[in-house]
């Protein structure tokens, strides 16, 4: 899963390959996606 | 220039600074953390240990210095007011608070996520985790005992005497790693020593760094703002304010 990582820069080959995350999607994504989140609701309450 | 910059400690001349200030910050930390998103996942290189599972550095590191950073930031601000009795010194230190608690929960939560797969647990009751554990509970303990006081002057008095006194866990979380057997990892930058990461690991974390800070800096403006308001809310300028809008 690794190897593509040394043509030149860019990782992965398809979107799946992204979002798989080399077999680590559930924690890269899990802790991107609740900071996005927690971001998201402080932003909509000093909207308000 | 000294006073003309005292002269923005009055709420009244604060306000509309603040409001020309957020629109600045806002952008700033936005095009930050896309360029700090970019690099790292498209141009930071895999770990050659922890593969992909690496990469919620970009989000955990940055999260953890704020948390520590702002909390010191807010204690500053409110032992000046207890120390000049200035209005809006209380006022900025209860506009941080909960951004400083949201990024402590969120270097808490991307923690435990990493710490899954590289040490086997979500959590473990280590100094470093623990102590970041203690100031969430600092912060929420500020927000409470601020929001439990109807009068503000008190309420900024005994937010200030907390704040103060919490401000010891932040030595505590950072030395954590050298002073006790930890789990946790030690730094990885430090300002004396060359950094142990790749460039564009270390590029992507600092850029993502800086967005956290403008991102810190536009909400508790736009914060102070609404709580200039409430507690001015009597006072003519905000009436006036309140008929032209």
């Amino acid at each position: 899963m690794g190897a593509h990582a040394e043509n030149g820069g860019m990782n992965w080959g398809s979107l799946n390959e992204f979002l798989a995350m080399g077999g680590y999607g559930f924690y890269v994504w899990g802790s991107y996606g609740v900071s996005a989140l927690c971001i998201a609701i402080e932003i909509w309450t000093l909207r308000k | 220039m000294t006073s003309r910059l005292l002269q923005f400690a009055a709420p009244q001349a604060f306000f509309p600074l603040a409001g020309k200030l957020v629109p600045w910050f806002s952008v700033l930390a936005g095009a930050l953390a896309l360029a700090a998103l970019y690099i790292a996942f498209l141009v930071a290189p895999t770990d050659h240990q922890q593969g992909e599972s690496y990469r919620i550095i970009f989000i955990h590191v940055p999260a953890a210095w704020m948390s520590m950073f702002l909390y010191v930031v807010m204690a500053g601000w409110a032992g000046l007011g207890l120390a000049l009795n200035t209005r809006l010194s209380g006022m900025m230190a209860s506009a941080i608070a909960p951004t400083g608690a949201m990024f402590t929960f969120v270097a808490l939560w991307s923690g435990a996520l990493w710490g899954r797969p590289t040490w086997g647990a979500y959590w473990v009751w280590d100094a470093r985790l623990t102590s970041e554990l203690v100031l969430l509970f600092l912060y929420l303990g500020f927000i409470a005992l601020k929001g439990a006081i109807p009068d503000p002057a008190r309420a900024d008095r005994a937010g200030a005497i907390l704040a103060l006194v919490g401000v010891v866990n932040v030595p505590i979380i950072y030395f954590s790693v050298q002073w006790w057997n930890t789990l946790h990892q030690g730094a990885s930058v430090s300002l004396t020593r060359a950094p142990s990461m790749a460039a564009a690991m270390l590029l992507g974390m600092l850029l993502m760094a800086l967005a956290a800070w403008m991102y810190s800096i536009a909400t508790a403006l736009c914060r102070v703002r609404s709580i200039i308001l409430e507690r001015e809310r009597d006072a003519e300028w905000v009436r006036m304010q309140r008929t032209a809008a």
